[in-house]
């Protein structure tokens, strides 16, 4: 039976499925453990330390708590909107997940040789696009949280989110182009494989990786881009009105939504599953073999060791996202509206036209890719020097009419 | 692989990138707009004297295209097994021609008026590229609507032709009825490109092709056929209703008229100019089309009712046009109801069922008699907006008031006013009296003779009205001063009226002629060859099921 | 035993009702944000059927231009243009009638296109290419000038949308 359901596609796709969100969402709980440790650990202090041996049982304990805590509802809230909400949020943030190319193929011993199934949720042809679709749905939890709360501040949380995901979306889709026009498929295991086969696109695409990197933060709400929070503006920006377990919900997307993000980070530019860059060659140096064998095996322990790098290089993104938030400040609305439009966006449609020119004269995987955008941002950086006009510096149109205004520094904010 | 899939790419071939050269002329001067906005700076003097310089190697792109395209048929570009995007017969090419000479005009006019009042059109000397590009962009989309049969095209020209124009009119952001009459346009031309999408959407579902040509023969066996339901025939026209109410708010046909006077009173002048002569002629353009398209293979074998309902729509245009106007105060209003009543004039033209005889050379009398109006109507209606804004920039005011006394205070604006005034009535010694005496004869040839009744009985009451203003500006002297106007101005508009007393009587005849002969080359849709040999009918379903995508 | 048979027809009734139930939601709430949030359910449940029909870009497109983008413009735009979040909707008699006459209008119109469709499918066409790539050949191809034409419009109504947006110092 168990052979039976392992050995057929769509029982090895539910499986994974479950086990997925069995791991995520046990995830998500230690993420916010993880995130109070690191915050603790770059300013100096302990962190959690009392609940369990290295306060390791503070999530289970948190997970009590917000179960316990009463539920308030705000008397003129829209009861319907105001449950569904975070209910949406958890729900959008987990069916992206389902397409990451964790496992590869693999080959269970009682099936008949030469047949492989693909350890992972779903191949969907279009994976690339897919995720874009979900990725823009996710919007609706913070909007009709932020609104169905009837409060101002929770609704100017709701406003920002919008416009910020409506901007971010925009140069995600170019640095998504430039990957689309080069790998010349959508399928994310496809995509994988070709870069086992050549080179990580984070080498190959540095500048739509950065793009990427950014965006991402961004459609996470994640600071610096965590306008629709932002504490000391809007107490708590969309979810000042949720309680128990509601507001953890919201929590729980969250975290959901940065899995899913770096797993879609690692697949499209980090080679997926492969354990170092470049494990082809370095498979003919001695003793390195067992490289391109994690890589390319079909063997079930070789999806079980995929599915670790997998999820290693996902907690890796994850820090690095503690680790931003824990350093930057965040920026103000009209410097993050700038920074899209005025640099990402550019800069994106710059590379998709250098990678389409590349494409058109010949095979473009090679270093030539590289230097290319390298030399785009070297552009943009001396085009922004020149012009004295910082990206995320103040608004001058608004302030030159204003007697009272604070006057522009000289010394431009960088990002 | 991936080179080998670039090369699969269609190309056009050269002949046919040349062939659409008139809207490569108005798509390059919307490019070199915004470049010369980028780098010699937002100046609305330069992105001006482009617009004119585009219009004009537009038009000229269009003279030397026009004796090419008789000789060989040109009909324009599509890949191999595709019905044709655009088309490019003469038809095409002089409708773009005269879109070119009006754009041309109005940017003239505008450049006037920035001359004499700094404080008018100040939104639009800050903001030149941006008026200039929304300006050529909607020219761009009514060259679109009269070159192509492909109902996807024509959305996507009607949309082009629309969307610029509601911002234009809303240009003025601080002025409060230019932001409503602006909102009244884009809520009016959002309802009627719903209506519009939903009844092409109907077509295609019902015939499955997207060509108007293969729509019309299909739509004529389907209404001929003695065995088709009532139901069924109920359905047809009620997706070719929604596809003539998006044509109808182009020109401002009765039901979907409603926005034209606020927005021709809220918008500038020159805005107001373009729009009531411009978007008419296109839309009036891609009606004839749409309407040849599906009446012709109807006319032998069936007695319409969708000439009878088109004539039905012209009258009631005409009459509730030429109604309204009467109580009006403001000259602007009113001439945005004479445009409604035009429009109706005009409307007429496509109740007229012509069937080509094989081997005849005769041309359709519709085409013939419409293309006479739509250039008389230019002029009239340029000399009269004309006359309105130099009026309105010399005294700040548009109601028929400010004319008063025009014939003393600035003889000649009123002399070409008056000549403007009754050509559009039509009477005798000026075009407007050819244009409508030669489409009267048109319809009277094809029995219509009910619609030639309506006709003058409007010409009749319209001449109440028009005469409202000559009464004011010769008979009604209030002692104000006379005023100066500028030199350009002056010569604009009384060119204008030149022209329209040249084509009253002395070179009518030419004018006929050269309309006639413009319309036996018109539309031969025997003939019609494109460069790649396109089979007629597309595919019924051009994208197949796709591969299952689950491993 | 083959699951599909049975999973099939499972599915598409989930997502079929998913979308009626949220049309006729759409129809008669009185709040208009509930309405989007219902259109919100609609939208996605044909994206489902899409899926459920292998459509898979349709679907995708469907997601981000409908759900992700016109959707969030409708919510953005209700949200900062009602005065009050409790407006109601109350449609006069009159204004119903209407509606339903022109509801029923439609439904027969796309009754005659669903029944005048030959709807026989040839054998399941497991090695057909994906469908992103026929798309993007015909979008270069066939509709090479609509596509170019697109692109012209959607320049041209960018420039007059940042100029209606900016504001005049």
């Amino acid at each position: 039976m168990i052979q039976e359901i392992l050995g057929s596609q769509l029982g090895l796709s539910i499986c994974i499925i479950c086990l997925g969100l069995a791991v995520i969402l046990t995830a998500d709980a230690y993420c916010i453990y993880f995130e109070r440790k690191v915050s603790a650990w770059m300013q100096d202090r302990y962190g959690p330390n009392r609940v369990g041996p290295l306060g390791l049982l503070q999530p289970l304990a948190d997970g009590i708590k917000f179960i316990l805590k009463e539920e308030f509802i705000p008397a003129r809230a829209d009861k319907i909107l105001f449950y569904i909400a975070p209910a949406l949020g958890v729900i959008i943030a987990l069916v992206g997940f389902v397409i990451l190319p964790i496992g590869g193929r693999v080959h269970w011993s009682w099936m008949p040789e030469g047949t492989t199934l693909l350890a992972q949720g779903a191949s969907v042809d279009i994976g690339v696009l897919y995720l874009l679709a979900v990725g823009s749905l996710t919007v609706y939890g913070v909007v009709l949280g932020g609104w169905a709360s009837n409060n101002k501040y929770a609704f100017y949380g709701a406003m920002r989110s919008a416009a910020q995901m409506l901007s971010y979306e925009v140069p995600l889709g170019l640095a998504l182009m430039t990957l689309i026009l080069t790998m010349g498929q959508l399928r994310l295991e496809g995509i994988v494989t070709g870069q086992i086969d050549s080179a990580w696109n984070a080498f190959l695409h540095p500048v739509a990786f950065l793009i990427m990197l950014i965006t991402a933060l961004a459609e996470t709400n994640r600071a610096p881009f965590d306008l629709a929070e932002a504490e000391q503006e809007l107490i708590g920006g969309y979810h000042t009105e949720y309680s128990s377990m509601k507001f953890a919900q919201f929590f729980l997307a969250e975290y959901t939504h940065m899995i899913t993000a770096s797993g879609l980070l690692t697949a499209l530019f980090l080679g997926g599953y492969e354990v170092l860059p470049f494990s082809r060659l370095l498979a003919g140096v001695n003793g390195l073999s067992w490289l391109y064998w994690i890589s390319t095996s079909v063997s079930p322990w070789a999806m079980v060791l995929r599915m670790a790098v997998f999820c290693g290089k996902i907690s890796f993104f994850i820090f690095v996202m503690m680790w931003l938030r824990w350093t930057l400040v965040r920026f103000r609305f009209d410097q993050l509206m700038r920074l899209s439009w005025k640099a990402l966006v550019p800069i994106g449609m710059a590379i998709v036209v250098v990678q389409g020119v590349l494409l058109y004269f010949g095979r473009p995987i090679s270093w030539i890719s590289t230097a290319a955008e390298i030399g785009i941002l070297v552009i943009a950086a001396m085009i922004s020097l020149l012009s004295g006009k910082p990206i995320t510096g103040r608004q001058l149109s608004l302030v030159e009419d204003d007697e009272h205004a604070i006057r522009p520094s000289k010394t431009p904010v960088t990002v | 692989m991936l080179l080998a899939i670039a090369n699969s790419f269609w190309m056009p071939d050269l002949d046919a990138v040349v062939a659409i050269g008139p809207l490569w002329g108005l798509a390059g001067t919307i490019v070199a707009i915004v470049l010369a906005a980028l780098v010699l700076g937002r100046s609305a003097a330069v992105s001006s004297v482009i617009t004119i310089i585009g219009a004009t190697l537009t038009a000229w792109i269009c003279f030397t295209h026009a004796p090419r395209v008789a000789q060989s048929a040109w009909a324009g570009l599509a890949p191999a097994g595709g019905s044709p995007m655009l088309l490019v017969d003469n038809f095409a090419i002089l409708f773009i021609l005269l879109i070119c000479l009006f754009l041309a005009c109005v940017t003239g006019l505008w450049m006037i008026g920035a001359s004499t009042n700094a404080r008018e059109s100040a939104a639009h000397l800050r903001n030149g590229p941006e008026f200039f590009v929304l300006l050529v962009g909607s020219a761009f989309g009514m060259a679109l609507m009269v070159s192509t049969t492909n109902l996807l095209m024509i959305i996507l020209a009607i949309e082009m032709a629309s969307l610029p124009s509601y911002a234009i009119v809303g240009f003025q952001k601080r002025n409060r009825i230019a932001a409503e009459a602006s909102l009244k346009y884009v809520l009016f031309g959002a309802v009627t490109s719903a209506l519009m999408a939903y009844g092409i959407s109907l077509l295609y579902g019902f015939y499955g092709t997207l060509d108007v040509n293969e729509i019309g023969r299909l739509v004529s066996t389907e209404l001929a056929a003695t065995d088709t339901p009532a139901a069924a025939k109920a359905l047809i026209s009620v997706a070719l209703f929604g596809l003539m109410a998006g044509i109808g708010f182009k020109i401002s046909a009765v039901p979907f008229h409603f926005w034209c006077p606020d927005v021709f009173e809220g918008a500038s002048i020159e805005v107001t100019t373009w729009l009531s002569v411009a978007s008419k002629a296109a839309g009036l353009g891609l009606l004839l089309r749409i309407i040849a398209a599906v009446l012709q293979p109807l006319a032998e074998t069936f007695d319409n009712p969708l000439s009878t309902t088109v004539a039905m729509f012209a009258a009631v245009t005409c009459t509730v046009g030429n109604l309204a106007a009467f109580p009006q105060t403001s000259v602007k209003r009113l001439l945005a109801y004479s445009s409604i009543a035009h429009a109706g004039y005009m409307l007429m033209a496509g109740a007229i069922i012509w069937q080509a005889k094989p081997g005849s050379d005769v041309a359709n009398p519709a085409f013939a008699a419409l293309i006479v109006y739509i250039i008389v109507y230019l002029f009239m209606n340029l000399g009269a907006f004309g006359c309105t804004a130099l009026v309105y920039w010399a005294t700040g005011s548009e109601k028929i008031e400010a004319f008063r006394g025009l014939g003393r205070r600035s003889p000649l604006i009123a002399a070409a006013m008056t000549v403007c005034l009754f050509s559009l009535v039509g009477l005798p010694p000026f075009g407007g009296f050819i244009a409508k005496f030669y489409l009267l004869m048109a319809l009277f040839k094809s029995n219509l003779v009910w619609l030639v009744a309506v006709a003058l009985l409007n010409s009749i009451f319209s001449l109440y009205f028009y005469s409202r203003i000559a009464y004011a500006m010769y008979f009604a002297d209030d002692g104000k001063p006379a005023f100066s106007v500028p030199a350009f101005g002056r010569a604009l508009v009384i060119a204008a009226a030149i022209v329209i007393l040249l084509t009253g009587i002395p070179i009518a005849g030419g004018l006929i002629g050269r309309a006639n002969q413009f319309a036996s080359h018109l539309y031969p849709i025997a003939a019609r060859t494109t460069f790649a040999e396109p089979q007629a009918a597309a595919a019924k379903d051009p994208i197949p099921l796709a591969a299952r995508s689950a491993p | 035993m083959n699951v599909n048979t049975w999973l099939e027809p499972i599915v598409f009734f989930l997502f079929a009702g998913v979308v009626l139930f949220s049309a006729i939601g759409i129809v008669l709430t009185r709040n208009i944000v509930r309405a989007a949030l219902f259109l919100l359910g609609t939208l996605g449940g044909v994206a489902g059927l899409y899926f459920l029909l292998m459509a898979n870009l349709l679907a995708a497109i469907q997601l981000i231009v409908y759900a992700g983008g016109t959707l969030v413009l409708i919510v953005f735009g209700v949200m900062l243009t009602s005065k009050s979040p409790w407006v109601r909707f109350a449609p006069s008699r009159s204004e119903a009638a209407a509606a339903t006459t022109i509801g029923l209008v439609l439904f027969a119109a796309l009754a005659k296109i669903v029944t005048g469709i030959d709807w026989t499918v040839a054998a399941h066409p497991a090695d057909q290419p994906a469908t992103v790539r026929q798309v993007g050949n015909l979008l270069l191809q066939q509709y090479l000038v609509p596509f170019e034409v697109a692109s012209v419009l959607l320049l041209v109504v960018m420039i007059g949308a940042a100029y209606l947006a900016r504001p005049e110092n």
